[in-house]
């Protein structure tokens, strides 16, 4: 009976996938659909109020400006809204102004759709910084992402041109037919199962016992509906969506998770759908879920195995449920935190720092491959195809033949920048987390010792370098140190995934397309398939085992063999 | 320098759109069609708030069922689960004795095995639910405490945790909507 929920459930979600897929594809290629009735207003007074003349054509080069400098405007208004914030209304808890630092690596974090918190929401921030200043980044980096993977693929669609399209038509289209519609839908939803919205001062009362408790309020649902939809994942209270005023019951908590993955996923089909090659799409749909199915065994199979450690306590079965909310239980809520590091959403509905070693390991897995199995919404397909471009790189030196991947031949330049940006980041990390361990306040800073401390630290930097957002949240990262270098990986690693995706799509599109002929390598056949989760996995095996081995898989030996720390 | 204004008017005209006019229609909607769960689902008595049924709180009286451990203690601003790993010996230490405290609250043998969540803290801190096993436990000394007998106690949770069965949902009974109905009953505690 439960099984045939979920099943029904899954089918379900499933359709609305491949609708939402369609759909997407439609709006970014111009073409009319059922909402164009309400978006086509609202699309031309925002370009007519901004001054923008939708028909210009950009290069990749202009393209990539208008992005950087639109996003760092949007940046420097979150960090001056909080710096400020204490003279500004809306501020019920008379909360004061947020230190530099920490509003740096706030503002570079939401700009960059992380969304990593160094505070909590109800004790830090204004409502009106959650609201101009995060909500909004929240949009805007989602729909910065869509529109880099759109303004990529035209560089499969085109050809001879230098043009690959209009950042604000790809901006604003994201926006105002994509997520806006979806977020107000989603947002009624939580507010019906018991998600707050509302502008009430905080409520202090007395408990049934006469203890005095208060209950934070403020507009809440209308933040953590675009917060899942958007791969933002940043919570309008610091425990996120384990907080029952984020995500109260079994039902908002599958429909987050669905929410979660939805645009991620329809974003491959629409991928498919927009080159002209819905096998392609699927293929890469098919490589992204096996990676998700093997990923969901390895850690359910430890969660089921639990901690031995809790038996001697008589904790039935050794069940982990320390950092687990009682309505979700261990099995859902280490689904979720494999979805949310597979995206790049990084919100979370447990604590991460209290799961299985094991569990955790493949979450840092699924980051530090830079978020590939389905992905921010827009930079999952971009990093995915960094792996594609490798991939046939790696078959044309088997059979000796040039690359080519959709109907381009791929040459040095975009091989130089697929690597560039598959290996920036990684790199970026590693070297910050490895200073971070040289400086002993910042070791200080630690909520758990030994391997499980490596892990922490390891965490909160693939968090970081993958734009995820998702945290150990037992270490205390607001320090200088840890602000400043999460916010310079943060940055680095946004930029670096997206303008070498924008290069590459203007040198595409520069190019020729050749037709298919008998010795092209099939892109969407098994063999691709198979040769794309072996590079991906491959690749973040090499770059990250000997790390991983000294934290989580360390950890998981020490807790099984009764060694505590 | 066009490429500035430019972006500088498209911020301007976004975030009236998602940051002011979205939340603002989205607490329009709230208010008409959920002013209740939008608010927080309070719970009054006697015309004065005495929780939110969506919010854990501390429960001590013997009389009254209890919720799971919370690092926080209850409180709110800002709630926070214990962040331990699995073989943190603060951790394990401090749930040795929680684990000895529950046995001997409930009067329970010390061979006893217990369900997870009595003497895990949650992830919120402010988790409002038990396990159904967690509830069962702690029966005999609610119905003690209030000078009732058993199967009233039995009965009052059952109706709860029936009520609180949903989709997608593991069973779990929410423990303040129970000792409000435990109270409404009466019993001395």
């Amino acid at each position: 009976m439960i099984l045939l929920e979920w099943i029904l459930f899954l089918f379900l979600f499933l359709g609305l996938v491949f609708l939402m897929g369609k759909y997407m594809s439609s709006v970014y290629l111009g073409e009319d659909t059922f909402f164009t009735v309400i978006g086509k207003p609202l699309e031309n007074l925002i370009y007519k109020t901004s001054g923008i003349n939708p028909a210009e054509e950009m290069n990749w080069k202009q393209y990539g400006l208008n992005l950087v400098i639109f996003n760092l405007l949007g940046c420097l208004v979150v960090f001056l809204l909080q710096v400020i914030q204490g003279y500004l209304p809306l501020n019920p808890i008379h909360a004061a102004n947020v230190h530099w630092d920490l509003a740096l690596n706030t503002a570079i974090s939401f700009m960059t759709n992380t969304n990593w918190q160094s505070y909590s929401g109800e004790s830090t921030l204004t409502w009106l910084v959650q609201m101009l200043g995060l909500t909004v980044q929240n949009f805007l980096s989602a729909a910065t992402g869509m529109a880099a993977m759109v303004a990529m693929l035209r560089g499969f669609t085109r050809k001879e041109t230098d043009k690959i399209g209009n950042f604000w038509v790809d901006l604003t289209r994201g926006t105002v037919y994509i997520l806006i519609p979806l977020s107000i839908l989603f947002s009624v939803f939580l507010i019906s199962q018991g998600v707050l919205q509302t502008f009430h001062p905080y409520q202090h009362f007395y408990t049934m016992e006469n203890q005095s408790q208060v209950l934070p309020t403020g507009p809440v649902a209308s933040q953590v509906a675009i917060k899942q939809l958007g791969s933002n994942g940043g919570g309008f209270f610091g425990v996120n969506s384990a907080h029952p005023f984020e995500n109260p019951n079994g039902l908002t908590n599958i429909f987050e998770m669905a929410a979660i993955l939805f645009l991620p996923l329809a974003l491959v089909l629409s991928f498919g759908y927009m080159v002209g090659n819905i096998k392609q799409g699927l293929a890469f749909l098919i490589s992204m879920l096996v990676i998700l199915l093997l990923g969901t065994g390895i850690v359910w199979w430890a969660e089921m195995l639990g901690n031995p450690l809790l038996i001697k306590y008589g904790i039935a079965h050794g069940v982990s449920m320390e950092g687990v909310e009682s309505r979700f239980g261990v099995l859902i809520s280490s689904f979720w935190g494999l979805l949310t590091t597979a995206t790049s959403n990084g919100s979370v509905n447990s604590m991460h720092d209290s799961l299985m070693p094991i569990t955790t390991l493949v979450y840092m897995f699924n980051m530090g491959v830079g978020e590939v199995v389905f992905g921010g919404v827009g930079v999952g397909i971009i990093g995915m195809l960094y792996y594609a471009l490798l991939v046939m790189f790696l078959a044309g030196l088997m059979i000796g033949r040039t690359p080519e991947f959709l109907g381009k031949k791929l040459g040095p330049r975009e091989m130089y920048l697929s690597v560039i940006a598959l290996l920036v980041p990684p790199i970026l990390m590693l070297i910050f987390a490895a200073i971070a361990l040289m400086i002993p306040s910042t070791v200080g800073c630690m909520n758990n010792s030994s391997a499980h401390g490596l892990s922490e630290l390891l965490y909160a930097f693939l968090s970081g370098a993958g734009n995820n957002g998702s945290a150990f949240a037992g270490l205390n990262t607001n320090t200088l140190y840890y602000n400043f270098s999460l916010g310079i990986t943060m940055f680095i690693s946004r930029f670096v995934t997206i303008l070498p995706a924008l290069a590459i799509g203007g040198s595409l599109a520069e190019k020729k397309s050749i037709p298919e002929s008998s010795a092209t390598f099939p892109t969407t056949g098994i063999l691709f398939i198979a040769m794309l989760i072996a590079v991906v996995i491959i690749m973040g095996s090499l770059t990250f085992f000997p790390v991983f081995t000294m934290g989580p898989l360390l950890d998981h030996l020490f807790m099984i063999h009764g060694k505590v720390y | 320098m066009t490429t500035i204004t430019r972006s500088l008017r498209m911020l301007i005209v976004m975030t009236i759109m998602t940051g002011v006019i979205y939340p603002l229609v989205i607490t329009g909607i709230a208010m008409i069609c959920f002013p209740v769960k939008s608010t927080g689902s309070l719970v009054y008595s006697q015309g004065r708030v005495i929780g939110s049924e969506l919010i854990g709180q501390k429960f001590t009286f013997p009389g009254h069922f209890h919720g799971r451990p919370s690092f926080c203690d209850y409180s709110t601003l800002p709630s926070q689960g214990s962040n331990w790993g699995p073989g943190n010996s603060v951790y394990l230490s401090t749930l040795k004795q929680r684990a000895v405290n529950y046995r001997e609250e409930n009067n329970l043998s010390s061979v006893q095995v217990l369900p997870p969540d009595a003497i895990t803290f949650s992830a919120s801190g402010l988790d409002p639910h038990i396990s159904l096993e967690n509830a069962l436990l702690q029966v005999s000394r609610v119905a003690t405490a209030r000078r009732i007998p058993e199967n009233k106690v039995k009965q009052i949770l059952f109706v709860e945790a029936a009520r609180d069965k949903a989709i997608f949902q593991k069973p779990v009974v929410n423990v303040m909507k129970l000792n409000v109905a435990l109270d409404s009953v009466g019993g001395i505690y």
